[in-house]
C-alpha cells in the first residue's frame, strides 16, 4: 500500500510539471507578451516614464529573460530547495540549498501570490464543502428512493427531471436567479451579489431580536447570501450523482448476496439498509474526486455571476492581465488539488472495498 | 433512470455485446440505432435537433432583410439571391447531397463519409471563392418600400437579417434593447438586432461547435488513446501523464487560457478547436482502456497466433467496435462543447461583435442598469437548455441500447 | 463485514464535518471579536497618548497660532492664495450642519497596496488623497492655486537667462547633452515656499521642511520601487531646506507644469517612513500616513481584502470635514455595485450612461438619492486614430470625409445615451486652450463622397469603394475589447460607413495586445479615449518626435506647424501667453484630423440624498469635506 502511494505521489511529480508547463507556454504565445499587461495597467503616462517603469518590472520579475530561464525561476520558486536568492534576474547567486518554498510575486498586483490565492482560496473551498454534502445527501436519498419504486411515477419523473437539471447551463440558472430572486421589479428577496451584507462586520454572529426587531445576525447573513450560488453549483450534481445511486442500488439489489438475505427472510427494507446500502455508496465515493474540476469549473461562473472573490474570478481577472506568476500559481494549486482528491479517491475506496488492493 | 431507458429486465438481452461481434459492425449498429429511437426521449432530442439543423440550413429563408422577390419599375428581381453569403449557399446544398446519400444503398458507409468530405471541400471552396454578396445596406429595401417604390414585396417570415441593426429606426427616447412586440416577436437585442432572427442565424453556430469541436475531440481522442493501447508501456506511461495533466485542469479554466493567448485571431474556428483540444482526454482513456482490455481476449490471441499483426487486429477489426460506445461519449461531448461556446460568450470571449450567438445573447439578459431583461435570459437560455438536454437524451438512449451493464456502471 | 465504510461511518463522518463547519464557524466569531477589542484597545492607546500630550501642552502654557494671515510678499511671481477653508467655513454656519455619520463609496476594483508610490491603481490614489496633503491645491472652482501645507510661495523665474544661454551656446556649436552638463548653466526655475508651522501628521508629530525634502529625496531613491513617481518628478533637479519651514524646489529647465509638480506632491512623514529598508517598504501594502483630513486606523497594518475605513484626523491642522468616517467598498462587479447602492448600502455611485439612463427613471431609486450630471473639465474624450503610415489614410481629406461620414451628435444619443458633448479636439470645450472658433465638421454624407472621388476613390460594381490601384477601402478598427460600449459604437460606425462603400471590420482586443499594436504600430484604425488634466499637454500624442517606440504618436502625424505650437507652449510660463498657443493648435489638429474627435462624456453621479451641500464647481462636484449630513438623517453612526 505505502509502496503504491508513493509511486502514485512521484508520479504527480511529471504531471505537475507539466501542468504548469502547458500554462507557461500557452501564456507565453500570447501575443504582447507579459509586460504588455503591464503596461496595460500603467495607463495614460508619458512615453519615457511608460518606458522606464516597463523595463524596471522586465528586469524585477526575469522578463527579459529566455523562456527557459524564466520558467525555471519560477520552478525555483515554488520548490523547497534550489537557488535562495535568485535575486534580480535568475540566477545571480547560487547558495543552493534548502529554502522556504513560495509562488512568487504577482506580475500585476506586486504582491506575493501566495497572500493573494490566500484571500480567494477560502471563499472557494467553502462552497465547495458545502455542494459536496448537499449533493451527497440529495443524490443519495434520491437514488434509494427511485431505486425501491423502480419504475413508478416518481422514478421515472426524477430521471427525466435529473437529465433535465443536468442539462440546465449554469449561467442560464444563475442570470434566471438574479432577475427573478433578486430583482427589486419582480420578487427581491435575495441579495444580488457577495458573500456578506456592507455592514456584516457591525453584526451580531446570532440572530438576535434587539427591541423586538430582527436582526440577522453575521451567521445568518452569510447563509443568506450563500443561498442562491449554493444552489447553482448543486442542482447539476446531484442530477448525474442520483442516477449513479439508483444504478447502483439497483444492481446490488439483485446480487447474490441480496437474495441470500432475502431468502433468510429478512424484509426488504432490511435488505436494502442492512447490506445493500452500504455497497452502493461506494462508487459514490470514486467519482468524488472526479467532480471536483468540475466543481471548480463551475465555481469560476458561478462566482463571475454573483460577484464572489474566489478563486474563479481571481483566475479570469490574472489570465486577462496577463498575470503569468498567478495563473501558474493558480494552475499548480488546483493541480495539486485536483491529483491529491483522486488519489485519496483511490485510496478511500480501497479502504471501503477490501477486494480492492494496490499492490 | 427514465422511462425512456429500458429497465435491465427488458432490455439489451437481444443486443449483442460490441466486442464480441468483430465483423459485422453494421447491421449492428443499425440495431442500436433502431433500439435509442424507440424511445420517447430521443426522438423529442432528435426533433429539436432537426429544428435546429432546419434553422442553421435555412436561416436566409427564414430570417432576411431582403425581400425573396420584389417588383420594382415593373419588373420582378430577387434581392435574396443577391445577397446570399457563401454559408448560405453552401449548406443547403451539402444537406442536399447528404440526403442524396443516404438513400443510394450501394456505397458502403466508410465511403459515403468519404463523399461528403470530399464534397463539403469542393462546395464549400467554391463557394468562397465565387460567391461574394454586394456591399448593401440591410435597411435598403425597407426604405425602397416606404418611399413606395416597390410595387410588390415578398419577405421571409422574419424581414430581418441577424446583423440588421435597425439603422433607419432610431429614436433617442426609445433605445434598445425592444421588449417583444408584434414587429419583433422576441425583441431586439442591445444593439438593436431583432432576437428572432439572431436566435435562428445562432443555431449554425451552435451546430458547428458540436460537431466540429466534438470532432476534433473524437479523432484526438481515437489516435491518442489508440497508440497508448497499442504500444503499451513507456508511450503509455506518458499518455497518462498528458491526459492527466490535460485532465487535472477544470476545462473552463483551460479554454479560458487558450482564448486569452489568442487575442488576435479570435474567430469561431478558433473557439472550435480549443474547445476540441480541451475535451478529448475521456475518449483517449476510453479508447486505451478498451484496447488493452482486448489484448488479452482469447480471440485477439488466436487471431495473433493465426498470424495476424497486432496492429491489424487493433485498428482494423477492434476500432470500429469501440466507435459506438464513442458515439455515446460524442453525443454527451456535444452538448458540453455546446455548454462550452455558450459559456465562453457569456463572459465576452466567444465569437466576434455582431454575430448571432445563444451564449452571447444571453450575456446581455442582464442590463448594466441592473434591470432583468426577461427576453434576452428566456429564449437564448431556453434554445442553449433543449440543444443540451436533447444531445443528453440522445446520448442517453444510445447508451441504454448499447449495453444495460454500461449504464449501470456509468 | 466489520471493516468495511457503512452507512454508519458515512453518517459519522457527515456529522464529524458538521461539527467541524461548526467549529471553524465558531473560531471566526471569535477571531472578530477579537479584532474588534485590538480596536478599541488602540483607539484608547491613541486617546490617551493625546491625553498626555494636551497635559504636556497645558503645563508649557498654549502656543498662539500665528499662521493663520498668509503674509504676501512683493514680487509679482508670489501667491499665497486665500483660506484654503473659506467656502468649508461658510457652511458650517448653516444652521443644520452637524459632523457626524460615514460616507460610503465603492472601488470597481480591488485595491492592491495603499502604500504611497507602491500602489499604481486610481482606487488607491483615491484614498490616498485624503490621507496625504500636500503644499498647495488648486481650487476647486477658481482653479487658482491655494496654500495647504504652505503658507505662501515665490516662484523665481529664471528662464529668460536660461534661453539666453542656451542659444549662445549653441551658437558656439554645443549639442543639448553638452548644454545640459555645463555647469554654468542658469537654474531656469526656483520656487520657494513657507510651510505653515502648525502642521502636524496624524500621529502627532511636526510637519517641517525636512519632510518634504525627505518626500522628494525618497522618492527618487533608485532602491523604491516607485518609477512612476520617479519619472514625474525628474523633472525637479533637487529640493533644498531653506529653513525649518521653508523649502525650494530647483528645476533645470523651464516647464509649464513645474508649480504644478512642487505643489502637488504628497508629503510623506520622515520619521514614519524612514524606519522601514527599501526592500521592506517595496513589499509593504499598507503603509499610508500623511498630515491630511482623514487617517487610518492603523497606519501599518492595512491589508488587501480588508475593508478601507478613513476615520476623520483629530489633529488635523485645518477646518474639520464633516464626515466621521469615509468607508470605500470594493465591489468589482458592475451588478453587484449597483446592488449595493440600491439597497442604500453605499452613498455615492458613479454610473455609466446606460445605467444613468435606466436609473434615473426609477422611482425607488431616486426616492432616496439625488444625481448630478455635468460635463467635467478633467473628464476625457473618445477619439478614433487613423494610421497615416496606412495609404487609405495619409490624405486629409480622407481623413475628414470619415469624420463627416459619421452622424456625431446621433452617436451621442445611441452610445453614450446623450450624456456626451461633442468634441472638435484634444481640448475640453470648457477650458480656456479650446478655441471657440473651431466648429466642428459637420454630419455631410455627400460632400464626404465628393472629397472621396476628389482623393482617388471610386464605388466599384459591389457597392465598395475602391482606390485608384482597384484595392477595396477595408480596414479594421482596433478597440479595447470588453466594453459593450465599444463594441456598439464599432457596429454604429460599421453600418455607417458601409453606406459610403467602405467595410470597417471591428476588431476588439485585450489591452496588453492592444498596447502592443499601438506600440508596433501595427494597426489601420484605433478608438480610444483619453483623460484630460486641468490643462491638458497634447505633446505626448501630437509631437511628431513621439512618433518613436513609446510614444503616443502611434498614427505618425507629423505637422510641422503643430510641433512648433506646442514645444513654444510648454516653454511658456505665462498662462494667458500660452492659452493662445493652444488654440492656435487646436485649429491645426482640427484641420488635419489625425483622430476623428467624437465626444466628451459626462460624470453621471448619484449621491444618497440625506448628504446636502453638493453642487457644481469648475472642477466637478465640490470637494466631499465641503458635503455634510444633518444630525436627523444621520445614518450610519447610529
Amino acid at each position: 500500500m505505502l509502496n503504491y502511494i508513493i509511486r502514485r505521489l512521484l508520479l504527480m511529480i511529471p504531471t505537475i510539471i507539466g501542468i504548469t508547463l502547458l500554462v507557461f507556454l500557452v501564456m507565453a504565445m500570447s501575443p504582447g507578451g507579459l509586460t504588455a499587461g503591464i503596461r496595460g495597467q500603467e495607463g495614460n503616462m508619458r512615453p519615457d516614464q511608460r518606458k522606464k517603469i516597463e523595463e524596471y518590472y522586465k528586469k524585477r520579475y526575469g522578463l527579459d529573460q529566455p523562456l527557459y530561464r524564466q520558467y525555471l525561476r519560477w520552478l525555483n520558486h515554488v520548490l523547497p530547495f534550489g537557488a535562495k536568492e535568485a535575486g534580480e534576474g535568475f540566477p545571480r547567486k547560487w547558495p543552493v540549498g534548502l529554502k522556504s518554498p513560495d509562488l512568487g510575486e504577482s506580475l500585476m498586483r506586486h504582491r506575493p501570490v501566495i497572500d493573494v490565492v490566500a484571500e480567494a482560496l477560502p471563499v472557494t473551498i467553502l462552497l465547495n464543502l458545502i455542494t459536496v454534502p448537499v449533493i451527497y445527501a440529495i443524490s443519495i436519498t434520491a437514488g434509494i428512493y427511485a431505486a425501491r419504486r423502480r419504475g413508478n411515477s416518481f422514478d421515472v419523473a426524477w430521471g427525466t427531471t435529473s437529465l433535465a437539471l443536468w442539462s440546465i447551463p449554469t449561467m442560464w440558472a444563475g442570470v434566471m436567479f438574479l432577475g427573478l430572486f433578486a430583482n427589486r421589479d419582480v420578487i427581491n428577496i435575495f441579495p444580488a451579489s457577495g458573500l456578506h451584507d456592507t455592514l456584516a462586520e457591525q453584526m451580531r454572529f446570532l440572530p438576535s431580536w434587539p427591541g423586538g426587531v430582527f436582526a440577522r445576525g453575521w451567521l445568518l447573513d452569510f447563509a443568506w447570501h450563500l443561498t442562491l450560488p449554493i444552489i447553482c453549483l448543486t442542482y447539476g450534481g446531484f442530477a448525474f450523482m442520483s442516477k449513479l445511486m439508483r444504478a447502483s442500488v439497483l444492481e446490488n439489489l439483485s446480487a447474490d448476496f441480496a437474495r441470500t438475505a432475502r431468502a433468510k427472510g429478512l424484509t426488504d427494507r432490511a435488505v436494502l439498509f442492512r447490506h445493500v446500502l452500504s455497497n452502493s455508496v461506494l462508487p459514490l465515493i470514486t467519482v468524488a474526486a472526479g467532480i471536483l474540476p468540475g466543481l471548480l469549473g463551475g465555481s469560476l461562473i458561478v462566482e463571475s455571476i454573483f460577484s464572489i472573490n474566489g478563486m474563479g474570478r481571481l483566475m479570469i481577472d490574472a489570465i486577462f492581465q496577463k498575470d503569468r506568476e498567478l495563473v501558474m500559481s493558480e494552475a499548480f494549486v488546483i493541480g495539486i488539488v485536483s491529483l491529491v482528491s483522486l488519489l485519496v479517491a483511490d485510496l478511500c475506496y480501497a479502504a471501503a472495498d477490501p477486494r480492492v488492493t494496490y499492490e | 433512470m427514465s422511462n425512456f431507458a429500458a429497465t435491465p429486465a427488458d432490455a439489451g438481452t437481444d443486443v449483442q455485446f460490441p466486442t464480441s461481434n468483430v465483423d459485422v459492425p453494421l447491421p449492428w449498429l443499425a440495431q442500436v440505432w433502431k433500439q435509442s429511437i424507440s424511445q420517447r426521449a430521443a426522438r423529442f432530442g432528435l426533433a429539436w435537433i432537426s429544428v435546429v439543423a432546419f434553422c442553421a440550413i435555412f436561416a436566409p429563408l427564414l430570417a432576411n432583410s431582403f425581400p425573396i422577390a420584389i417588383k420594382m419599375n415593373g419588373r420582378w428581381s430577387s434581392p435574396f439571391l443577391h445577397q446570399l453569403t457563401a454559408t448560405d449557399v453552401t449548406l443547403p446544398i451539402l444537406t442536399l447531397l447528404c440526403g442524396i446519400l443516404c438513400f443510394v444503398r450501394r456505397i458502403g458507409f466508410l465511403s459515403k463519409i468519404y463523399t461528403m468530405l470530399i464534397a463539403t471541400v469542393i462546395v464549400g471552396s467554391l463557394a468562397f471563392i465565387f460567391i461574394r454578396p454586394p456591399n448593401t445596406p440591410r435597411e435598403t429595401y425597407r426604405l425602397l418600400e416606404r418611399a413606395g417604390r416597390l410595387q410588390s414585396v415578398v419577405r421571409t417570415p422574419i424581414p430581418y437579417t441577424f446583423d440588421d441593426r435597425l439603422y433607419d429606426q432610431f429614436s433617442a427616447d426609445h433605445p434598445h434593447p425592444w421588449a417583444p412586440s408584434h414587429d419583433h416577436w422576441m425583441g431586439t437585442e442591445k444593439f438593436g438586432a431583432d432576437i428572432t432572427s439572431q436566435m435562428i442565424y445562432a443555431c449554425r453556430i451552435a451546430m458547428a461547435i458540436g460537431f466540429i469541436s466534438t470532432g476534433i475531440s473524437v479523432l484526438i481522442g481515437i489516435v491518442f488513446g489508440g497508440l497508448m493501447g497499442y504500444f503499451v508501456g513507456i508511450v503509455d506511461l506518458l499518455g497518462m501523464r498528458v491526459i492527466e495533466i490535460v485532465g487535472a485542469i477544470p476545462t473552463i479554466y483551460l479554454l479560458l487560457i487558450f482564448v486569452a493567448a489568442f487575442p488576435d485571431y479570435r474567430s469561431i474556428y478558433l473557439i472550435m478547436a480549443i474547445i476540441g483540444l480541451t475535451s478529448w482526454t475521456g475518449d483517449a482513456r476510453f479508447v486505451r482502456a478498451e484496447f488493452l482490455k482486448l489484448r488479452n481476449q482469447e480471440f485477439v490471441h488466436a487471431a495473433i497466433a493465426a498470424g495476424l499483426p497486432l496492429r491489424s487486429v487493433l485498428f482494423k477489426h477492434l476500432l470500429p467496435n469501440a466507435l459506438a460506445p464513442l458515439l455515446v461519449s460524442a453525443s454527451f461531448g456535444i452538448a458540453g462543447a455546446i455548454l462550452s461556446e455558450s459559456t465562453l460568450s457569456f463572459l465576452g470571449l466567444g465569437i466576434p461583435v455582431g454575430d448571432a450567438s445563444w451564449g452571447a445573447l444571453l450575456n446581455e439578459a442582464v442590463s448594466a442598469g441592473g434591470g432583468f431583461i426577461w427576453w434576452l435570459a428566456t429564449y437564448p437560455g431556453l434554445a442553449i437548455f433543449l440543444t443540451v438536454l436533447s444531445y443528453n437524451f440522445i446520448g442517453e438512449a444510445v447508451r441504454d441500447a448499447l449495453d444495460p451493464k454500461l449504464r449501470e456502471r456509468s | 463485514m466489520e471493516n468495511r465504510f457503512g452507512l454508519k461511518d458515512a453518517l459519522l463522518t457527515f456529522f464529524l464535518l458538521v461539527v467541524i463547519i461548526l467549529i471553524v464557524l465558531a473560531m471566526v466569531q471569535f477571531d472578530r471579536q477579537w479584532e474588534q477589542i485590538q480596536k478599541v484597545r488602540g483607539q484608547l492607546d491613541e486617546q490617551s497618548k493625546e491625553l498626555r500630550t494636551i497635559n504636556a501642552s497645558l503645563a508649557n502654557g498654549i502656543a498662539v497660532n500665528p499662521g493663520a494671515v498668509a503674509t504676501t510678499q512683493a514680487t509679482p511671481t508670489t501667491g499665497a492664495g486665500a483660506d484654503p477653508f473659506a467656502t468649508l467655513r461658510a457652511v458650517t454656519t448653516t444652521p443644520d450642519f452637524a459632523r457626524g455619520d460615514w460616507l460610503i463609496d465603492m472601488f470597481p476594483g480591488q485595491v492592491a497596496k495603499l502604500t504611497p508610490m507602491l500602489s499604481t491603481d486610481v482606487y488607491a490614489s483615491n484614498v490616498q488623497e485624503q490621507i496625504l496633503d500636500s503644499l498647495a491645491q488648486r481650487d476647486p472652482d477658481t482653479l487658482a492655486w491655494t496654500g495647504l501645507i504652505a503658507k505662501n510661495w515665490k516662484i523665481i523665474d529664471n528662464s529668460a537667462a536660461y534661453d539666453a544661454y542656451v542659444a549662445k551656446q549653441k551658437e558656439a556649436g554645443k549639442t543639448a547633452e553638452e548644454i545640459a552638463k555645463d555647469p554654468a548653466l542658469p537654474e531656469a526655475v526656483r520656487i520657494h515656499f513657507t510651510l505653515r508651522d502648525n502642521v502636524r501628521f496624524s500621529d502627532g508629530e511636526p510637519l517641517t521642511a525636512d519632510d518634504v525634502v525627505f518626500s522628494y529625496d525618497f522618492t527618487m531613491n533608485p532602491a523604491i520601487a516607485a518609477p512612476r513617481d520617479r519619472a514625474y518628478l525628474e523633472r525637479i533637479k533637487r529640493v533644498e531646506k531653506k529653513g525649518p519651514y521653508d523649502v525650494e524646489f530647483v528645476y533645470a529647465e523651464p516647464y509649464f507644469e513645474a508649480f504644478n509638480l512642487a505643489a502637488g506632491m504628497a508629503i510623506l512623514p520622515k520619521h514614519f517612513y524612514e524606519k522601514f529598508k527599501p526592500e521592506d517598504f517595496n513589499q509593504s501594502v499598507g503603509l499610508l500616513l500623511g498630515s491630511g483630513p482623514y487617517r487610518l486606523e492603523d497606519p501599518e497594518s492595512w491589508k488587501p481584502g480588508t475593508p478601507i475605513q478613513l476615520v476623520r484626523n483629530e489633529r488635523y491642522w485645518g477646518l474639520a470635514p464633516a464626515f466621521e468616517r469615509l468607508v470605500y467598498q470594493e465591489i468589482s462587479s458592475d451588478k453587484a455595485r449597483l446592488a449595493t447602492f440600491r439597497n442604500g448600502k453605499a452613498d455615492l455611485f458613479s454610473a455609466s450612461p446606460e445605467q444613468y439612463r435606466e436609473l434615473i427613471k426609477d422611482d425607488a431609486l431616486m426616492s432616496h438619492v439625488q444625481n448630478f450630471e455635468y460635463q467635467n473639465l478633467i473628464g476625457g474624450y473618445r477619439y478614433v486614430a487613423w494610421n497615416e503610415k496606412n495609404p487609405l489614410f495619409a490624405d486629409k481629406r480622407v481623413r475628414q470625409a470619415l469624420t463627416m461620414l459619421l452622424d456625431r451628435e446621433r452617436m451621442i444619443q445611441q452610445i453614450a445615451y446623450g450624456y456626451g458633448v461633442l468634441a472638435t479636439g484634444p481640448f475640453n470645450p470648457q477650458s480656456k486652450q479650446s478655441n471657440p472658433d473651431v466648429k466642428g465638421w459637420p454630419f455631410d454624407v455627400e460632400k464626404a463622397k465628393a472629397l472621396l472621388a476628389d482623393a482617388g476613390f471610386k464605388l466599384g460594381a459591389d457597392n465598395v469603394l475602391r482606390m485608384p490601384d482597384g484595392k477595396p477601402f477595408e480596414f479594421k478598427l482596433t478597440y479595447p475589447a470588453g466594453g459593450s460600449n465599444y463594441d456598439q459604437m464599432a457596429l454604429f460606425m460599421k453600418d455607417a460607413y458601409s453606406r459610403a462603400g467602405i467595410v470597417l471590420k471591428p476588431d476588439p482586443l485585450e489591452w496588453g495586445a492592444f498596447t502592443q499594436r499601438l506600440e508596433e504600430k501595427n494597426f489601420e484604425a484605433i478608438s480610444l479615449g483619453w483623460s484630460a488634466g486641468v490643462e491638458g499637454d497634447i505633446y505626448q500624442m501630437f509631437h511628431s518626435s513621439q512618433m518613436g517606440p513609446g510614444g503616443d504618436d502611434f498614427m505618425s502625424y507629423k505637422s510641422e506647424k503643430l510641433d512648433g505650437l506646442i514645444d513654444a507652449a510648454r516653454r511658456t510660463m505665462d498662462e494667458p501667453a500660452r492659452m493662445k498657443l493652444w488654440q492656435q493648435a487646436h485649429a491645426v489638429l482640427h484641420e488635419d484630423q489625425p483622430y476623428t474627435f467624437l465626444w466628451y462624456g459626462k460624470s453621471l453621479i448619484f449621491v444618497d440624498k440625506r448628504v446636502e451641500n453638493i453642487h457644481r464647481v469648475t472642477l466637478g462636484l465640490n470637494p466631499r469635506t465641503e458635503w455634510y449630513v444633518p444630525t436627523k438623517a444621520q445614518k450610519w453612526t447610529k
